[in-house]
């Protein structure tokens, strides 16, 4: 039977906010029975329980808020249980943040020896160990050089290299995977799964939702203190895209609209505003994949250039990573009922709008934003917007979708050969 | 309580040995004269007693003793005074120079003031050496030397509790380091560190005597002497006693909840 490495019983924390953070403190104790007086109480984890089997890799997710680091603190032992229990059977390294006790004044060698005893390793552990941590930071002869003479992806692969070199029974990561650039991002999760074979147990807490998908055998989703929900990554990850679909939908609109400013072009075509409906001819900012989305620009144009031909273009990219999913081009736009590409030609008025239906929209759960270009039919370029009108798609239904776009093939079949 | 703070300073031996030489790195990291500083300041400020008090008042330990003498009094005086002193004022700080590091990692915080106490200790360990050597020099070296590791433990006992207490009060109260270091600035004067009985006279010597500190700074100086003063033996070692009970106490019921005050 496989033991527990970690074992929460309905575990609670309430942290006191004092209304003066000096005699607040001191007055609790000199006047107890009436200490309640000094304080607000915040509960920041409500009733958590939990087990985490040896050798599993868990990750946590949810907002930010959610209690996430509060309760990685509480297993780790550098937070006071206030009600509930945790058991954890084995040795815990945490890695919270990156670069502790790190000194600008130190060589790379002197901050590996004192950075690793630190984070828990014995002298002749981390002695043992520092070849190899300077191989993996790739910093060659730098590492006799202070610390401070180095460019921050050097500072950040060192630290990176040092917190990757411990092998624990239990390792607890709090966004440190979150920075850095994509090789070594890369490298460090080759890291991460070496350190789950040699059987550590490894809780992860990450915004990386990607990540966690690809290196936890299981998530949980917390939100508001509490424990929602566990099970598979991708399901969990659904459900938390979900969770925050929900929680948009019920604020009425994302308010802060970045400002409409043509970042290029002649400007004799200018956007006044854009506007996404939903199916029911809502204004929103949320959309459910293989539902209706209309979008409408509103511009006005300049004398020149009223009755033009223009071409529109817009791309579509992920707000977070920046990443570019798609696009729709007038010159080259495929008609869907007659499964052939035509160019689709629209007139300039002085002031008009220009309406975009979407049935269905096959974006899956992520956030949006477009970048715009409108220009003459003989490609002279109007007007530029990037990062304009936000938004978000999340899928109605409980199954799993992964990547940025829902592929809808025409026919589906298997013949016989 | 005490059994488990002790477990925790054998067990983090290598961590509280290590850091102190980081932090002995870390100040004097780019000084020329490095660590020569922490030997340097006292005996300057030795050289500048014996000027003042020898020279300029005129006044002499006893009949037949002369600035050197002086000298060597000042110096016996002035070695458990650095190491209080260092220990002291660095005390309210020990956490919360380290916030960062007590956030993020399970630091032993209960083996800092011992981490402080070696980094405090070097200069004055070197100003003992000099005190040795000078007072086999003028031939009033005792016996009763071999008995200092008595004293030294009392004093570290007492440095550590009240370096415990210190380092929790500090975290609320940022001012404390800064009026702990003015009262040690203060207390010097009325310690018999550059002052003796003869000097002074019986009134300013009861005053003296009223200040915790100078009993412990006695106690060295019987030890060097072969005197004995049973009281200033007596409020030494209970204030030791009672230091470490009520820091081990204090350090031991916040240790958890430090966290979230910082």
């Amino acid at each position: 039977m496989p033991e527990n490495a970690i074992e929460l019983h309905n575990v609670s924390k309430r942290f006191k906010l004092y209304h003066n953070s000096i005699s607040g403190p001191v007055k609790e104790l000199l006047f107890f029975w009436k200490s309640h007086n000094y304080y607000q109480e915040f509960l920041a984890v409500k009733g958590v329980s939990l087990t985490i089997e040896k050798g599993e890799t868990v990750g946590i997710i949810g907002p930010n808020g959610a209690g996430k680091t509060t309760l990685l603190k509480m297993i780790a032992g550098l937070l006071a249980v206030d009600e509930g229990k945790v058991i954890v059977n084995g040795k815990i390294t945490a890695l919270l943040a990156l670069g502790i006790g790190v000194h600008p004044e130190f060589t790379g060698r002197e901050n590996i020896y004192y950075g690793g005893m630190l984070i828990g390793m014995s002298r002749e552990e981390v002695l043992l160990k520092t070849p190899n941590i300077i191989e993996f930071a790739e910093l060659g002869d730098f590492i006799d050089r202070p610390f401070r003479t180095y460019s921050s992806g050097m500072k950040a692969r060192l630290l990176f290299a040092i917190s990757m070199s411990i092998d624990p029974d239990i390792l607890i990561v709090d966004e440190a995977l979150a920075s850095g650039d994509t090789y070594f991002v890369n490298k460090c999760s080759q890291r991460i799964r070496e350190i789950c074979k040699s059987g550590a147990t490894i809780i992860f807490v990450s915004h990386n939702l990607t990540q966690i998908e690809q290196l936890c055998q299981r998530a949980f989703f917390m939100a508001e203190g509490q424990m929602l929900n566990d099970g598979h990554p991708s399901k969990i990850v659904t459900q938390y895209h979900r969770w925050v679909f929900d929680k948009d939908a019920q604020a009425p609109l994302i308010t802060e609209q970045p400002e409409l400013e043509s970042i290029s072009g002649t400007k004799d075509v200018i956007i006044t505003d854009i506007k996404l409906k939903s199916a029911n001819g809502r204004e929103s900012t949320g959309f459910f994949t293989g539902e209706n989305m209309c979008m409408e620009i509103y511009y006005n144009a300049t004398a020149h250039a009223t009755n033009e031909k223009i071409n529109l273009f817009i791309g579509f990219k992920l707000c977070n990573s920046g990443q570019y999913v798609g696009e729709i081009q007038t010159r080259y736009n495929v008609d869907s009922l007659m499964s052939q590409a035509k160019q689709v030609v629209l007139d300039v008025y002085q002031k008009g709008m220009i309406e975009i239906t979407f049935n269905p929209l096959l974006l899956l759960n992520n956030h949006y934003a477009l970048w715009i270009i409108i220009e003459s039919h003989d490609v002279v370029r109007y007007c530029e917007y990037t990062n304009v009108s936000p938004f978000f798609v999340s899928r109605r239904d409980r199954s799993i979708a992964r990547g940025p776009i829902f592929l809808q093939p025409a026919k589906i079949a298997t013949k016989k050969q | 309580m005490l059994r488990n703070m002790f477990y925790s300073m054998v067990e983090n031996r290598e961590l509280v040995w290590e850091m102190a030489i980081r932090d002995i790195k870390q100040l004097n990291k780019g000084a020329f004269l490095g660590m020569l500083w922490t030997v340097l300041g006292p005996l300057v400020q030795v050289a500048a007693y014996v000027i003042v008090v020898s020279f300029v008042f005129k006044s002499r330990l006893g009949d037949n003793s002369g600035p050197f003498d002086y000298g060597v009094y000042v110096l016996s005086g002035m070695i458990p005074w650095q190491i209080m002193n260092k220990s002291l004022m660095e005390a309210p700080s020990l956490i919360r120079s380290r916030m960062e590091l007590v956030k993020q990692v399970i630091y032993p915080i209960e083996t800092l003031p011992i981490t402080s106490l070696i980094v405090g200790s070097i200069g004055s360990f070197v100003s003992f050496l000099i005190f040795f050597v000078l007072s086999a020099i003028s031939g009033n070296l005792n016996w009763s030397i071999l008995l200092l590791p008595v004293p030294f433990f009392f004093l570290v006992i007492f440095l550590i509790g009240t370096a415990w207490f210190f380092s929790i009060a500090g975290i609320l109260f940022k001012d404390l380091r800064e009026v702990v270091s003015v009262f040690l600035g203060l207390l010097v004067y009325l310690s018999p560190v550059i002052a003796s009985e003869t000097m002074t006279g019986e009134t300013i010597w009861k005053i003296i005597l009223c200040n915790p500190l100078a009993h412990v700074v006695i106690c060295f100086r019987d030890i060097y002497n072969a005197t004995f003063h049973p009281a200033s033996w007596g409020l030494f070692v209970g204030m030791a006693i009672t230091s470490l009970l009520l820091g081990g106490w204090v350090i031991t019921k916040t240790k958890m909840m430090i966290n979230e005050h910082i």
